[in-house]
Protein backbone atom coordinates (compact mmCIF):
# COMPACT_ATOMS: atom_id res chain seq x y z
CA UNK A 1 0.00 0.00 0.00
CA UNK A 2 1.30 3.32 -0.64
CA UNK A 3 1.61 6.30 1.51
CA UNK A 4 -1.07 8.40 -0.24
CA UNK A 5 -3.36 5.14 -0.25
CA UNK A 6 -2.94 4.98 3.64
CA UNK A 7 -4.21 8.60 4.25
CA UNK A 8 -6.79 8.40 1.99
CA UNK A 9 -8.12 5.73 4.78
CA UNK A 10 -7.31 8.24 7.18
CA UNK A 11 -9.82 10.58 9.15
CA UNK A 12 -9.79 14.00 9.14
CA UNK A 13 -10.60 16.94 11.36
CA UNK A 14 -10.80 20.44 9.36
CA UNK A 15 -11.54 23.55 10.67
CA UNK A 16 -12.23 26.58 8.22
CA UNK A 17 -14.30 24.24 6.27
CA UNK A 18 -16.19 27.47 5.07
CA UNK A 19 -13.56 29.51 4.04
CA UNK A 20 -11.85 29.28 0.54
CA UNK A 21 -8.44 26.92 1.26
CA UNK A 22 -10.58 25.19 3.49
CA UNK A 23 -13.69 23.98 0.98
CA UNK A 24 -11.47 23.46 -1.10
CA UNK A 25 -9.93 21.00 0.39
CA UNK A 26 -12.50 19.64 2.18
CA UNK A 27 -14.31 19.16 -1.28
CA UNK A 28 -10.71 17.09 -2.21
CA UNK A 29 -11.01 15.04 0.89
CA UNK A 30 -14.62 13.46 0.25
CA UNK A 31 -13.71 12.77 -3.54
CA UNK A 32 -10.82 11.04 -2.50
CA UNK A 33 -12.92 8.88 0.17
CA UNK A 34 -11.25 10.36 3.66
CA UNK A 35 -13.86 10.59 6.76
CA UNK A 36 -13.95 14.00 7.86
CA UNK A 37 -15.22 16.10 10.53
CA UNK A 38 -15.19 19.38 10.31
CA UNK A 39 -15.67 22.62 12.40
CA UNK A 40 -18.29 25.28 11.51
CA UNK A 41 -20.22 28.33 13.00
CA UNK A 42 -24.09 29.01 12.83
CA UNK A 43 -23.92 32.37 10.61
CA UNK A 44 -26.03 34.87 9.29
CA UNK A 45 -28.98 32.91 9.94
CA UNK A 46 -27.53 29.34 8.82
CA UNK A 47 -26.52 26.28 10.49
CA UNK A 48 -22.91 25.43 10.19
CA UNK A 49 -24.19 22.43 7.95
CA UNK A 50 -25.98 24.48 5.59
CA UNK A 51 -22.86 26.50 5.01
CA UNK A 52 -20.50 23.61 4.33
CA UNK A 53 -23.34 22.31 2.18
CA UNK A 54 -23.83 25.08 0.32
CA UNK A 55 -20.35 25.80 -0.17
CA UNK A 56 -19.65 22.27 -1.14
CA UNK A 57 -22.29 22.88 -4.18
CA UNK A 58 -20.62 26.01 -4.84
CA UNK A 59 -17.26 24.41 -6.23
CA UNK A 60 -18.81 21.08 -7.51
CA UNK A 61 -22.79 21.65 -8.52
CA UNK A 62 -25.11 19.23 -6.71
CA UNK A 63 -23.37 15.89 -6.91
CA UNK A 64 -21.64 16.11 -4.27
CA UNK A 65 -18.72 13.33 -3.56
CA UNK A 66 -18.79 12.00 0.08
CA UNK A 67 -20.94 13.49 1.60
CA UNK A 68 -22.11 10.21 3.77
CA UNK A 69 -18.94 10.44 5.44
CA UNK A 70 -18.92 13.76 6.14
CA UNK A 71 -19.82 15.54 9.79
CA UNK A 72 -20.20 19.20 10.32
CA UNK A 73 -19.67 19.99 14.37
CA UNK A 74 -21.40 23.17 15.24
CA UNK A 75 -18.44 25.45 17.10
CA UNK A 76 -15.88 27.86 17.18
CA UNK A 77 -12.06 27.55 17.18
CA UNK A 78 -11.93 30.86 19.58
CA UNK A 79 -13.88 29.23 22.57
CA UNK A 80 -12.41 26.62 24.81
CA UNK A 81 -12.68 23.18 23.58
CA UNK A 82 -13.85 24.55 20.17
CA UNK A 83 -17.16 25.34 21.48
CA UNK A 84 -17.75 21.61 21.56
CA UNK A 85 -19.32 19.32 24.06
CA UNK A 86 -17.44 16.61 26.10
CA UNK A 87 -19.11 13.70 23.35
CA UNK A 88 -17.61 15.73 20.50
CA UNK A 89 -14.41 16.19 21.91
CA UNK A 90 -14.50 12.14 22.94
CA UNK A 91 -15.52 11.06 19.33
CA UNK A 92 -12.54 13.04 18.04
CA UNK A 93 -10.58 11.84 20.89
CA UNK A 94 -10.56 8.50 19.27
CA UNK A 95 -10.76 9.07 15.95
CA UNK A 96 -8.92 11.78 14.07
CA UNK A 97 -6.01 10.95 12.51
CA UNK A 98 -4.86 14.36 10.85
CA UNK A 99 -6.14 17.56 11.45
CA UNK A 100 -5.93 20.55 9.09
CA UNK A 101 -6.39 23.42 10.62
CA UNK A 102 -7.33 26.20 8.32
CA UNK A 103 -9.65 28.42 10.15
CA UNK A 104 -8.89 31.83 10.49
CA UNK A 105 -9.53 35.38 10.45
CA UNK A 106 -8.09 37.21 6.75
CA UNK A 107 -9.56 40.58 7.96
CA UNK A 108 -6.32 43.23 7.69
CA UNK A 109 -7.53 45.65 10.38
CA UNK A 110 -9.28 44.19 12.97
CA UNK A 111 -7.67 45.05 16.64
CA UNK A 112 -4.55 43.13 17.73
CA UNK A 113 -6.87 41.51 20.68
CA UNK A 114 -10.03 40.61 18.59
CA UNK A 115 -7.94 38.60 16.16
CA UNK A 116 -5.73 37.30 18.92
CA UNK A 117 -8.40 35.41 19.52
CA UNK A 118 -9.33 33.68 16.36
CA UNK A 119 -6.05 33.49 15.14
CA UNK A 120 -3.59 33.13 17.92
CA UNK A 121 -6.17 31.67 21.00
CA UNK A 122 -7.56 29.47 18.39
CA UNK A 123 -4.56 27.81 16.81
CA UNK A 124 -4.16 27.16 20.60
CA UNK A 125 -7.26 25.47 21.36
CA UNK A 126 -7.01 23.42 18.11
CA UNK A 127 -3.46 22.27 18.95
CA UNK A 128 -4.93 21.40 22.90
CA UNK A 129 -7.59 19.00 21.15
CA UNK A 130 -4.55 17.34 18.59
CA UNK A 131 -2.76 16.57 22.07
CA UNK A 132 -5.93 14.57 22.84
CA UNK A 133 -6.11 12.58 19.75
CA UNK A 134 -5.45 9.25 20.39
CA UNK A 135 -4.64 8.16 16.84
CA UNK A 136 -3.34 11.41 15.81
CA UNK A 137 -0.48 11.33 12.77
CA UNK A 138 -0.12 14.81 13.02
CA UNK A 139 -1.32 18.78 12.33
CA UNK A 140 -1.11 20.24 8.84
CA UNK A 141 -1.24 24.07 10.22
CA UNK A 142 -1.90 26.46 7.57
CA UNK A 143 0.19 29.74 7.94
CA UNK A 144 0.22 32.56 5.22
CA UNK A 145 3.70 33.17 3.67
CA UNK A 146 2.96 37.04 4.96
CA UNK A 147 4.25 36.24 8.30
CA UNK A 148 7.13 37.84 6.50
CA UNK A 149 6.04 40.96 7.41
CA UNK A 150 7.79 43.87 6.76
CA UNK A 151 11.26 42.01 5.74
CA UNK A 152 13.54 42.70 2.79
CA UNK A 153 15.13 39.93 1.18
CA UNK A 154 14.66 36.65 0.89
CA UNK A 155 12.26 34.67 3.16
CA UNK A 156 12.84 30.93 3.46
CA UNK A 157 10.69 27.80 4.22
CA UNK A 158 13.32 27.67 7.79
CA UNK A 159 12.90 31.21 8.17
CA UNK A 160 10.25 33.14 10.95
CA UNK A 161 11.26 35.38 13.04
CA UNK A 162 14.21 37.55 11.22
CA UNK A 163 13.34 40.60 13.16
CA UNK A 164 10.48 42.00 11.00
CA UNK A 165 7.75 44.24 11.63
CA UNK A 166 4.04 44.09 10.84
CA UNK A 167 1.74 46.42 8.85
CA UNK A 168 -1.24 44.64 9.77
CA UNK A 169 -2.47 42.44 12.69
CA UNK A 170 -3.61 40.02 10.31
CA UNK A 171 0.45 39.24 9.55
CA UNK A 172 1.49 39.69 12.91
CA UNK A 173 -1.42 36.69 14.49
CA UNK A 174 -0.73 34.71 11.82
CA UNK A 175 3.27 34.88 13.02
CA UNK A 176 2.53 34.67 16.86
CA UNK A 177 0.25 31.38 15.84
CA UNK A 178 3.48 30.10 14.45
CA UNK A 179 5.55 30.47 17.08
CA UNK A 180 2.80 29.02 19.08
CA UNK A 181 3.20 25.65 16.80
CA UNK A 182 7.05 25.70 17.49
CA UNK A 183 6.16 25.63 21.38
CA UNK A 184 3.51 22.34 20.89
CA UNK A 185 6.18 20.83 18.61
CA UNK A 186 8.01 20.54 21.86
CA UNK A 187 4.97 18.70 23.15
CA UNK A 188 5.69 15.77 20.53
CA UNK A 189 3.37 16.78 18.70
CA UNK A 190 4.22 16.53 14.54
CA UNK A 191 3.33 19.89 13.15
CA UNK A 192 3.89 21.01 9.65
CA UNK A 193 3.69 24.80 8.49
CA UNK A 194 2.19 25.39 5.07
CA UNK A 195 2.35 29.55 4.07
CA UNK A 196 0.28 30.05 1.29
CA UNK A 197 0.68 33.35 -0.31
CA UNK A 198 -2.22 35.03 -1.90
CA UNK A 199 -4.99 32.55 -3.03
CA UNK A 200 -6.85 33.20 -6.41
CA UNK A 201 -9.88 31.17 -7.72
CA UNK A 202 -10.10 27.27 -9.32
CA UNK A 203 -7.66 27.75 -12.37
CA UNK A 204 -10.03 26.11 -14.63
CA UNK A 205 -13.25 28.61 -14.15
CA UNK A 206 -11.85 31.65 -12.14
CA UNK A 207 -14.31 31.10 -9.49
CA UNK A 208 -13.30 32.16 -6.11
CA UNK A 209 -15.59 32.84 -3.47
CA UNK A 210 -15.06 36.20 -1.67
CA UNK A 211 -13.34 39.26 -3.64
CA UNK A 212 -11.02 40.30 -0.90
CA UNK A 213 -7.28 42.17 -1.17
CA UNK A 214 -5.67 41.36 -4.44
CA UNK A 215 -9.02 40.86 -6.20
CA UNK A 216 -9.66 44.42 -4.55
CA UNK A 217 -7.32 45.41 -6.92
CA UNK A 218 -9.08 44.22 -9.91
CA UNK A 219 -11.94 45.86 -8.87
CA UNK A 220 -10.44 49.43 -8.11
CA UNK A 221 -8.91 49.04 -11.61
CA UNK A 222 -11.58 48.57 -13.31
CA UNK A 223 -13.90 50.83 -11.28
CA UNK A 224 -11.16 53.50 -12.47
CA UNK A 225 -10.96 54.15 -8.56
CA UNK A 226 -7.59 55.70 -8.54
CA UNK A 227 -6.42 57.55 -12.02
CA UNK A 228 -3.16 55.65 -11.73
CA UNK A 229 -1.90 52.99 -9.40
CA UNK A 230 1.44 51.52 -7.93
CA UNK A 231 3.15 48.04 -8.65
CA UNK A 232 4.15 48.22 -12.21
CA UNK A 233 7.07 45.75 -13.07
CA UNK A 234 6.60 44.33 -9.74
CA UNK A 235 6.23 40.33 -9.25
CA UNK A 236 3.62 38.74 -6.82
CA UNK A 237 3.53 35.02 -5.66
CA UNK A 238 -0.23 33.54 -6.26
CA UNK A 239 -1.43 30.36 -6.37
CA UNK A 240 -5.23 28.87 -7.47
CA UNK A 241 -6.57 26.86 -4.82
CA UNK A 242 -7.02 24.18 -6.69
CA UNK A 243 -3.14 23.86 -7.41
CA UNK A 244 -2.91 24.66 -3.81
CA UNK A 245 -4.77 22.03 -2.61
CA UNK A 246 -2.82 19.80 -4.70
CA UNK A 247 0.04 20.59 -3.66
CA UNK A 248 -0.68 20.72 0.19
CA UNK A 249 -2.54 17.29 -0.09
CA UNK A 250 0.73 16.12 -1.72
CA UNK A 251 2.59 16.51 0.82
CA UNK A 252 0.35 16.27 3.74
CA UNK A 253 -0.77 12.57 2.29
CA UNK A 254 3.13 11.46 1.35
CA UNK A 255 5.62 13.36 3.74
CA UNK A 256 7.50 11.35 6.55
CA UNK A 257 9.60 14.10 7.66
CA UNK A 258 8.58 16.05 10.71
CA UNK A 259 7.87 19.64 11.95
CA UNK A 260 8.51 21.02 8.58
CA UNK A 261 7.42 24.39 7.17
CA UNK A 262 6.58 24.94 3.38
CA UNK A 263 6.19 27.55 0.48
CA UNK A 264 3.40 25.73 -1.38
CA UNK A 265 3.68 27.57 -4.62
CA UNK A 266 5.94 28.11 -7.78
CA UNK A 267 9.37 29.56 -7.22
CA UNK A 268 8.71 31.87 -10.11
CA UNK A 269 6.55 34.56 -9.08
CA UNK A 270 3.82 36.41 -11.44
CA UNK A 271 3.99 39.47 -13.01
CA UNK A 272 1.73 42.08 -11.60
CA UNK A 273 1.69 43.71 -15.47
CA UNK A 274 0.02 40.76 -16.93
CA UNK A 275 -2.47 40.35 -14.31
CA UNK A 276 -3.19 44.40 -14.94
CA UNK A 277 -3.24 43.84 -18.84
CA UNK A 278 -5.39 40.63 -18.44
CA UNK A 279 -7.85 42.98 -16.88
CA UNK A 280 -7.37 45.75 -18.96
CA UNK A 281 -8.32 43.54 -22.08
CA UNK A 282 -11.89 42.82 -20.14
CA UNK A 283 -12.59 45.94 -18.71
CA UNK A 284 -10.48 48.73 -20.73
CA UNK A 285 -10.49 50.54 -17.87
CA UNK A 286 -8.67 54.25 -17.59
CA UNK A 287 -6.00 52.95 -14.75
CA UNK A 288 -2.76 52.98 -15.60
CA UNK A 289 -0.15 51.03 -13.77
CA UNK A 290 3.25 52.82 -13.01
CA UNK A 291 6.08 52.27 -10.75
CA UNK A 292 5.94 52.92 -6.85
CA UNK A 293 8.99 55.61 -7.41
CA UNK A 294 6.13 57.69 -9.98
CA UNK A 295 3.23 57.28 -7.77
CA UNK A 296 2.06 60.28 -5.44
CA UNK A 297 1.18 58.99 -2.68
CA UNK A 298 0.21 62.55 -0.88
CA UNK A 299 -1.89 63.24 -3.66
CA UNK A 300 -4.43 60.83 -2.70
CA UNK A 301 -7.54 60.82 -0.27
CA UNK A 302 -7.56 59.91 3.36
CA UNK A 303 -9.91 56.69 1.69
CA UNK A 304 -7.23 56.24 -1.03
CA UNK A 305 -4.20 56.49 1.33
CA UNK A 306 -5.69 53.44 3.69
CA UNK A 307 -6.88 51.21 0.48
CA UNK A 308 -3.34 51.40 -1.20
CA UNK A 309 -1.58 50.84 2.76
CA UNK A 310 -3.88 48.08 2.75
CA UNK A 311 -2.91 46.72 -0.39
CA UNK A 312 0.28 46.99 -0.83
CA UNK A 313 1.82 44.43 0.94
CA UNK A 314 1.08 42.21 -1.95
CA UNK A 315 3.17 43.82 -4.01
CA UNK A 316 5.90 44.19 -1.86
CA UNK A 317 8.89 44.62 -3.84
CA UNK A 318 11.10 44.12 -1.15
CA UNK A 319 11.08 40.66 -0.25
CA UNK A 320 11.09 37.76 -1.81
CA UNK A 321 9.70 34.28 -0.86
CA UNK A 322 12.24 31.27 -1.75
CA UNK A 323 10.03 27.77 -2.09
CA UNK A 324 13.09 25.74 -3.55
CA UNK A 325 12.45 23.02 -0.82
CA UNK A 326 9.15 22.56 -1.11
CA UNK A 327 8.95 22.40 -4.81
CA UNK A 328 12.15 19.43 -4.44
CA UNK A 329 9.80 17.51 -1.60
CA UNK A 330 6.75 17.70 -4.38
CA UNK A 331 8.94 17.11 -7.43
CA UNK A 332 9.78 13.98 -5.22
CA UNK A 333 6.18 13.13 -5.18
CA UNK A 334 5.81 13.44 -9.24
CA UNK A 335 4.29 17.00 -8.45
CA UNK A 336 4.99 19.92 -10.42
CA UNK A 337 3.20 23.12 -9.97
CA UNK A 338 1.84 24.46 -13.81
CA UNK A 339 2.68 27.46 -14.56
CA UNK A 340 0.38 30.26 -13.85
CA UNK A 341 -0.54 31.50 -17.40
CA UNK A 342 -2.15 33.38 -19.32
CA UNK A 343 -5.87 31.22 -19.16
CA UNK A 344 -5.33 31.23 -15.70
CA UNK A 345 -4.95 34.91 -15.64
CA UNK A 346 -7.48 35.56 -17.77
CA UNK A 347 -10.40 33.51 -15.88
CA UNK A 348 -9.31 34.73 -12.73
CA UNK A 349 -9.73 38.78 -14.24
CA UNK A 350 -12.81 37.76 -16.17
CA UNK A 351 -14.35 36.03 -13.30
CA UNK A 352 -13.51 39.36 -10.59
CA UNK A 353 -15.08 42.23 -13.26
CA UNK A 354 -17.64 40.09 -14.09
CA UNK A 355 -18.54 39.18 -10.31
CA UNK A 356 -21.03 36.25 -10.59
CA UNK A 357 -23.45 35.91 -7.92
CA UNK A 358 -22.06 34.48 -4.82
CA UNK A 359 -25.63 34.68 -3.36
CA UNK A 360 -26.06 30.91 -3.21
CA UNK A 361 -23.10 30.34 -0.70
CA UNK A 362 -24.39 33.54 1.02
CA UNK A 363 -27.92 32.30 1.89
CA UNK B 1 -29.13 71.52 6.09
CA UNK B 2 -29.80 70.88 2.69
CA UNK B 3 -31.34 67.75 1.06
CA UNK B 4 -28.86 67.68 -1.93
CA UNK B 5 -29.48 63.97 -2.25
CA UNK B 6 -32.20 62.98 -4.80
CA UNK B 7 -34.24 60.06 -5.61
CA UNK B 8 -31.90 59.01 -8.09
CA UNK B 9 -28.40 59.89 -6.09
CA UNK B 10 -30.19 57.32 -3.97
CA UNK B 11 -31.24 54.69 -6.69
CA UNK B 12 -27.41 55.23 -7.70
CA UNK B 13 -25.93 54.71 -4.12
CA UNK B 14 -28.25 51.67 -3.41
CA UNK B 15 -26.44 49.60 -6.16
CA UNK B 16 -23.05 50.51 -5.45
CA UNK B 17 -23.84 49.16 -2.60
CA UNK B 18 -25.54 45.83 -3.61
CA UNK B 19 -22.84 44.90 -5.94
CA UNK B 20 -19.84 45.95 -3.68
CA UNK B 21 -21.97 43.88 -0.69
CA UNK B 22 -23.07 41.27 -3.62
CA UNK B 23 -25.99 41.27 -1.92
CA UNK B 24 -29.39 41.70 -3.87
CA UNK B 25 -30.75 45.36 -4.30
CA UNK B 26 -33.98 44.32 -2.82
CA UNK B 27 -32.16 43.62 0.96
CA UNK B 28 -29.98 46.52 0.38
CA UNK B 29 -32.21 49.37 2.53
CA UNK B 30 -31.82 52.58 3.56
CA UNK B 31 -31.37 51.77 7.09
CA UNK B 32 -29.69 48.02 6.39
CA UNK B 33 -26.71 48.29 8.67
CA UNK B 34 -23.42 47.37 6.61
CA UNK B 35 -21.81 45.27 9.07
CA UNK B 36 -24.50 43.35 10.52
CA UNK B 37 -26.85 43.26 8.17
CA UNK B 38 -24.94 43.03 4.70
CA UNK B 39 -21.79 41.30 5.64
CA UNK B 40 -19.96 44.71 4.33
CA UNK B 41 -15.86 44.35 5.97
CA UNK B 42 -13.66 46.66 6.58
CA UNK B 43 -12.45 46.58 3.07
CA UNK B 44 -15.68 46.36 1.06
CA UNK B 45 -16.40 49.93 3.19
CA UNK B 46 -13.49 51.27 2.10
CA UNK B 47 -14.11 50.77 -1.57
CA UNK B 48 -17.29 51.68 -1.32
CA UNK B 49 -16.25 55.11 0.00
CA UNK B 50 -13.38 55.94 -2.08
CA UNK B 51 -16.30 54.67 -5.11
CA UNK B 52 -18.81 57.71 -3.68
CA UNK B 53 -15.58 60.05 -3.69
CA UNK B 54 -15.03 59.09 -7.23
CA UNK B 55 -18.65 59.03 -8.44
CA UNK B 56 -19.73 62.74 -6.59
CA UNK B 57 -16.24 64.39 -7.01
CA UNK B 58 -16.05 65.01 -3.61
CA UNK B 59 -12.99 63.96 -0.60
CA UNK B 60 -14.68 62.62 2.61
CA UNK B 61 -12.62 63.69 5.72
CA UNK B 62 -10.96 60.99 7.68
CA UNK B 63 -12.97 61.78 10.54
CA UNK B 64 -16.32 60.86 8.60
CA UNK B 65 -15.11 57.43 7.45
CA UNK B 66 -15.95 55.50 10.54
CA UNK B 67 -19.96 57.63 11.15
CA UNK B 68 -20.42 55.46 7.30
CA UNK B 69 -22.52 52.42 8.53
CA UNK B 70 -26.09 52.54 6.35
CA UNK B 71 -27.01 54.44 3.57
CA UNK B 72 -28.65 57.05 5.86
CA UNK B 73 -25.45 57.78 7.13
CA UNK B 74 -24.21 58.14 3.58
CA UNK B 75 -27.01 60.61 2.65
CA UNK B 76 -26.78 62.59 5.45
CA UNK B 77 -22.86 63.00 4.59
CA UNK B 78 -23.11 64.02 1.22
CA UNK B 79 -25.66 66.33 1.93
CA UNK B 80 -23.46 67.94 4.59
CA UNK B 81 -20.47 68.08 1.69
CA UNK B 82 -22.08 68.49 -1.33
CA UNK B 83 -22.96 71.96 -1.28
Amino acid sequence: MTASETLKQKTIFLTGATGLLGSYLLKTFLENGNKVYVLARDKDKKSATQRVINILKFWSGENISGLDKLTVFIGDISQNNLGLNQDCIDLLKNEVEEIFHCAASIQFNLSIDDIRKINVEGTKNVLELALLCKKLNKVNHISTAYVCGNHKGTFKENDLDLGQTFSTTYQQSKFEAENLVHEYRKKDLWIDIFRPPFIIGESSTGKIITFHAFYQAISLWANEIFDAFPGKNCYINIIPVDILTQAIIGIAYNTKAKNETYHPFPIQPVSLNEVFNMAHSIAHFKTKLIPFKDFNFDGLTAVQKIIIKNNILYFNEDVSFDSTKTNKVLRENGFVFSKIDEKILLNLAEYTINKPSTKNIKE
Amino acid sequence: MGQYVSDQMKADLRKLISEISEKPLEEVKDDSRFAEDLGIDSMMALEIVASIEKKYKTVIPEAEIPTIRSLNNIYDLLNKLIK
